[in-house]
């Protein structure tokens, strides 16, 4: 699924003297089925650019494509709901997402209004569940009274449920435990490889975006500073430096094997992989 | 989707009402919610109307601030003019309801486009201080007033953060008819009840770990002076209040 910018900017309250722009002259596009990593400070427009492309805000300049819907100022998209079907967005902070009194309701919800045409809604409720490592046990809970480890995964599974193209994360691992953490990862890698889903991550977690993404765009001051595949962007530690972000620990280690022994280890994702390396070059 | 409600929201540019004290404000708007109330015809009703358009323009807030606030009005307005139907009243009395609500909510949005919720309890405690001759205990009241005041802001970006919530997941407040908006409104109330709770508890608890203590005589950040303005405008509402007496119960 095609996701383009064309010179997007976004300014909130315009023509105000609360005006604050958000994004300045965006031209990305982001790579079909693979994990898109978005990097960037506070405040650096990654949720209002997530925002953009699900149609929730509407671009004050340029326009945004997504498949054959077009957002752009001005111009209403006609079935805006078939481009929120094919992009699912989870939110920052699951808690404030919710607005139903069970986890069943919460998950059936977007089936319910996108009018699926599922004969078995709650097997692919349970499902759902089942994907986010939560059980059958959960349905009847209120997902105010859930942890906030829970309440993101169940916020995830609402959008799992009704299996959109592009699935869009802003800041998924904030309130995960170690273990979730690396669950999440997985299921990540799992919806890109099994289900050739396109996947937009919003992240300030350098080691969890290094660990899964394909492609990473580096926001600062709501303008595009850097893209390329992840060893490209983080191969720069100089120029990230500059916006306030650190390399990946694994990736910092190669850099500065390189820079004070100039012995040249190469760039590994698994840290196994590295000692290997290590080993080997060592014997 | 819920931008168009402007109460309590301040707006910051520099104008004479701003650099007003905000205890002459609350005495401005208060005879004029009063005069209001006396005026029974069409006539002194627009003369209100020319008060608060030059008061709007004193401002210099954009006037389409305005309208949006009068925008959130329109199903009041309607329910007025049913009821007034219903109760077979003239078309002078419906037309001057509509117009006392539309002035009361312009007036009372230039008093909060104006003044910084801050002041507007500073404001407050001002006006209300005659009562702490007889026990009441004005501090509480400004208290409370200045944290529902804050608070309108908070639960509306909440409730803008459900209503996107909901868009995202089939249920669009701003693509869909009136059946749609109900659904989006009335999926909204509990959560928005749930969280709003939930805020209230976080911030009294803020409160007291930073010692907040009601009991105690507090200062303030900002000292308002009162200026020629102030007494000028007090003065000029204060003889129109007079002279509408005079007009409308006296003669």
């Amino acid at each position: 699924m095609e996701i383009k910018f064309e010179n997007v900017s976004y300014i909130y309250n315009n023509h105000t003297p609360l005006s604050k722009q958000a994004l300045k002259n965006i031209n990305i596009e982001f790579k079909k089925d693979k994990i898109n990593g978005i990097l960037g400070g506070s405040g650096s427009g990654k949720s209002t650019l997530v925002q953009l492309i699900n149609a929730l805000l509407v671009p004050t300049y340029g326009k945004v494509r997504i498949n054959r819907f077009i957002n752009q100022s001005g111009k209403k998209i006609k079935d805006i709901n078939k481009l929120r079907f094919d992009v699912g967005l989870i939110f920052q902070f699951p808690e404030e997402q919710f607005f139903n009194n069970t986890v069943k309701k919460e998950i059936i919800f977007g089936m319910k209004y996108f009018k699926y045409k599922t004969k078995n809604i709650d097997k692919r409720c349970s499902d759902a569940l089942k994907m986010v490592e939560l059980d059958d046990s959960y349905l009847e809970r209120n997902p105010f009274s859930l942890s906030s480890g829970e309440q993101r995964k169940v916020a995830i599974a609402s959008i799992l449920a009704f299996n959109p193209k592009v699935v869009i994360l802003d800041e998924p691992t904030i309130g995960l435990d170690g273990s979730s953490k690396n669950n999440l990862i997985k299921l990540i890698k799992m919806l890109k490889n099994k289900y050739n889903k396109t996947i937009i991550v919003i992240s300030h977690d350098v080691d969890m975006l290094h660990k899964i993404s394909d492609h990473i765009f580096v926001l600062d001051k709501g303008e595009i500073v850097l893209e390329g595949t992840k060893y490209e962007v983080f191969s720069q530690p100089e120029v990230l430096d500059n916006y306030g972000i650190k390399c990946p620990k694994i990736m910092d280690f190669s850099n500065r094997v390189l820079s004070k022994k100039g012995i040249k280890i190469g760039y590994r994702d698994d840290i196994m992989d590295l000692i290997k390396d290590i080993y080997r070059y060592v014997k | 989707m819920l931008n168009n409600i402007m109460i309590g929201k301040y707006y910051p540019i520099r104008s004479k009402i701003h650099f007003m004290h905000p205890l002459s404000k609350i005495i401005c708007t208060l005879l004029f919610i009063s005069m209001l109330f006396i005026c029974n015809s069409i006539e002194l009703n627009l003369f209100m109307c020319a008060l608060v358009l030059i008061m709007i323009l004193m401002s210099h807030i954009p006037v389409k601030i305005y309208f949006k606030a009068i925008k959130s009005l329109k199903f009041l307005l309607i329910f007025i003019v049913i009821i007034n139907y219903l109760s077979h009243a003239t078309l002078e009395i419906t037309i001057i309801m509509m117009l006392r609500l539309v002035l009361i909510v312009l007036y009372t949005t230039i008093l909060t486009l104006t003044t910084p919720p801050n002041e507007i309890t500073y404001g407050l405690e001002q006006f209300l201080s005659p009562l702490k001759l007889i026990g009441v205990k004005v501090n509480r009241i400004a208290l409370s007033i200045s944290l529902a005041l804050k608070f309108i802001p908070t639960v509306i970006d909440q409730g803008n953060k459900i209503l996107k919530s909901q868009a995202s997941r089939g249920i669009d407040y701003d693509n869909s008819n009136f059946a749609g908006k109900f659904m989006a409104i009335k999926a909204m109330l509990f959560p928005m009840f749930a969280l709003t709770l939930k805020r209230a508890n976080q911030l009294a608890d803020v409160m007291e770990v930073r010692l907040y203590n009601i009991s105690e005589k507090r200062t303030n950040f900002r000292i308002n002076k009162w200026k020629f303005f102030d007494t000028y405008l007090t003065l000029i509402h204060l003889a129109l209040f007079v002279a509408i007496i005079v007009k409308e119960v006296v003669v």
